[in-house]
């Protein structure tokens, strides 16, 4: 019998199916590229709290200040802060992108030298302040302009966290990736409702899955449509047990940035 | 003196229209012990305590105080009470005691306008990329209290000055720097009952008494006058050339090293050398830059070219036993970080007189490499730090060595070890009696 109950019941599960059909049509570098329109803002500033833990559960503390400059995705601009602890007060990080195909420029500044130096964009697998980031996990590697580097496979789709989420493989494909890069493949999951990444499992070049981040805390980007920020990150490294977890406060998208902010000149001054 | 300037300061503070939206401070403690193990004593056992002030006003200005103490127990690197005579009134050491010496390292005033910085008084200015030898990081004098061993933060004398910083667009600023402040590097002094530890001795900077001298008479240390028409002029053009940082740079200063000049005078009938040192101009034009070889390998360069530095000679009968020429230093270093947590680093230092003299204190050409490692482990709460020196003229070296510690968050231990080898007339070679071990620990709070 045809009854209003079993036509909506039709046609949900047609929107539903056309949906998951569609999804599971989606070509994934597409999906990539969603994730990064969701979490774009113009610029963002944020104070984070960076947690060092080791597998006894001893913690290290360090708070940074974090301004980024999203305007070209072509030439995403990125400046790091170290406010305490006092030992490595004013210890700062610039990194400039440089489109699809040049390494990436980076400065350090050192305040123990008072020096500005430039550093390599190959040392990807150099941990970032001791944390269990490396250099390589703050690229944007599979933003539109570098995502050509990788090839992505959709492995599957599956809950997550309470979130029906795509899981996309991404393999380094270009022999400089394959060289620089020191994951030989990651594995994400990213939510289907907003398309944001909430977990990565990362292999090394053995195979072996040695990193796992965790995003959670996600909460929408002010001022932006559909564009979200996970406001507490969680690296682990299996080996070792020792995680760090990254926890932002006063994050704020799209403010006015001091002049200048992504210069070296403006990389050494106290704050 | 000190009147006049703290009353520059406190005008600085009344005229700075907003008021203090932020205050911070920092506290650092150490505590460092070194032993003399090639000849068997205790070299230094020194407490210091480093406080730093910073108020932050509304109108994107900064105030920040940074001061100095410490007391060393053994009282061997400067025996008794420094002299200071290389060093400006306004910014010598207070002293207490024999083991002891305060001083206000820095003190100045700080705006950001939309596009330039203004810095006003007491300060650090640092140019140039080498790492452990100095080209262009020279408008700041140095304390050689311990030769090299010093951090160069510590070992760097800061200087009354004012820095003016303009962007003329993203990339390139120009940097304008005013110093009236007459302070020099600082050489150790002794007691007259003890020499210090790392007293100069090498003949490049010691000129040696010819025979048959009847006397000698030391005029000592003539210092330029305070006009400020002997202030220091400096100028540097920074700029990013595609994926090159470049710079330009100018100073027109005072050399920080005395020169010693040497005539014999016998009018009263017998010879009698006067010995006197001076401090002389000369203008250095330089460039640095650095940049990405590969994605790995990092170049950089400091370059210097020198006009009318002043170079001894064996002998005294021209021109005072001083040779007037133009100098190029420069320090080609190529560093690499093809390993993870690593970084593996060389460099050349040459200096290249132009002209030559058959009996320079020095040769023509002086080469010195280096080469360093540094490395970091459990999550950078232990580093480990190799440096070599090596002068190919006089084959003497300096080895360095140094294991960190993070204990906790601001807490951090270190053992390290400080040996040279070579002849004692070489710049290295001449401080291997003065092998030694240290250990030590700081606090930030």
């Amino acid at each position: 019998m045809f009854t209003p109950k079993y036509f909506f019941t039709v046609i949900a599960l047609t929107l539903v199916s056309t949906a998951t059909w569609a999804n599971l049509n989606l070509d994934p570098r597409e999906i990539m590229i969603k994730n990064e329109d969701a979490r774009k803002s113009v610029n963002e500033s944020a104070k984070m709290k960076m947690t060092l833990i080791d597998k006894d559960n001893n913690e290290r503390h360090r708070w940074v200040d974090f301004i980024a400059d999203d305007t070209d995705p072509e030439n995403r601009k990125t400046l790091i802060r170290f406010n305490k602890p006092y030992d490595i007060k004013g210890t700062g990080f610039l990194s400039i992108e440089q489109g699809s195909e040049d390494d990436d420029l980076r400065w350090l500044y050192l305040p123990s030298l008072r020096k500005i130096r430039r550093i390599s964009a190959g040392n990807k697998t150099d941990s970032f302040m001791g944390t269990d980031w490396w250099f390589e996990d703050f690229e944007f590697v599979d933003g539109s302009a570098k995502n050509h580097n990788n090839q992505y496979r959709l492995l599957r789709e599956e809950e997550k966290n309470g979130s029906q989420c795509w899981v996309i493989e991404a393999t380094p494909s270009t022999p400089q990736e394959v060289e620089e890069s020191g994951y030989s493949k990651r594995i994400m999951w990213i939510r289907q409702d907003n398309y944001v990444l909430t977990r990565e499992e990362k292999f090394d070049k053995n195979g072996e899955l040695i990193k796992i981040q965790i995003a959670t805390e996600i909460k929408p980007i002010p001022g932006e449509e559909n564009a979200w920020r996970a406001h507490k990150l969680e690296m682990i490294s299996v080996n070792t047990g020792h995680k760090t977890v990254i926890e932002y406060s006063s994050y704020q998208a799209n403010v006015d940035l001091p002049q200048g902010a992504f210069t070296t000149r403006y990389l050494e001054q106290t704050r | 003196m000190f009147k006049t300037h703290y009353g520059l300061l406190g005008l600085m503070f009344l005229t700075s229209t907003a008021s203090a939206v932020d205050f911070e401070s920092r506290t650092r403690f150490e505590l460092e012990g070194a032993q003399n193990v090639a000849e068997g004593y205790a070299q230094k056992l020194e407490f210091q305590i480093r406080p730093e002030l910073h108020w932050f006003m509304e109108d994107n200005s900064e105030i920040t105080v940074i001061g100095r103490a410490r007391w060393d127990l053994e009282d061997r690197l400067e025996p008794g009470a420094p002299i200071q005579d290389e060093i400006s009134q306004w910014d010598r050491r207070y002293t207490m005691g024999n083991h002891g010496d305060a001083e206000l390292r820095e003190l100045y005033y700080k705006r950001r306008f939309e596009q330039s910085y203004l810095t006003i008084g007491k300060q650090q200015v640092v140019w140039g990329t080498a790492d452990g030898l100095r080209v262009l990081d020279v408008v700041n004098p140095f304390s050689f209290r311990e030769f090299l061993l010093e951090d160069f933060d510590e070992a760097r004398i800061p200087i009354w000055m004012v820095n003016y910083i303009h962007s003329i667009n993203y990339t390139t600023d120009l940097q304008f720097l005013f110093i009236p402040d007459q302070t020099f590097n600082d050489f150790p002094d002794g007691d007259g009952a003890a020499i210090p530890e790392y007293q100069i001795t090498t003949p490049r900077f010691n000129p040696a008494i010819p025979s048959g001298i009847a006397g000698v008479n030391v005029e000592g240390l003539k210092r330029p006058s305070t006009s400020l028409a002997n202030a220091d002029i400096g100028l540097r053009l920074a700029t990013r050339l595609n994926t090159v940082d470049f710079t330009l740079n100018y100073l027109y200063q005072y050399d920080d090293i005395p020169v010693s000049y040497r005539r014999i005078d016998s009018s009263s009938g017998q010879p009698i050398l006067d010995l006197w040192q001076e401090y002389e101009r000369i203008h250095i034009l330089g460039s640095t830059l650095s940049t990405d070889l590969s994605s790995t390998v990092v170049l950089r360069y400091e370059l210097g070219l020198i006009h009318d530095r002043r170079i001894l000679t064996e002998s005294i009968t021209t021109n005072d036993g001083i040779l007037t020429t133009d100098e190029l230093s420069y320090v080609l270093g190529l560093d690499w970080s093809g390993i993870s947590d690593t970084l593996l680093s060389m460099q050349l230092f040459q200096s290249v007189l132009a002209d030559d003299a058959p009996d320079l204190v020095r040769d023509k050409t002086d080469s010195t490499l280096t080469f360093a490692v540094n490395r970091r482990f459990l999550h950078d709460t232990l580093t480990v730090d190799f440096l070599v020196l090596h002068n190919l003229n006089d084959h003497d070296e300096l080895y360095q060595a140094e294991i960190q510690y993070a204990l906790y968050d601001g807490i951090n231990i270190w053992l390290g070890a400080d040996v040279f080898s070579g002849h004692k007339n070489g710049l290295l070679g001449q401080f291997n009696n003065t092998d030694r071990i240290i250990a030590g620990v700081e606090w930030y709070w």
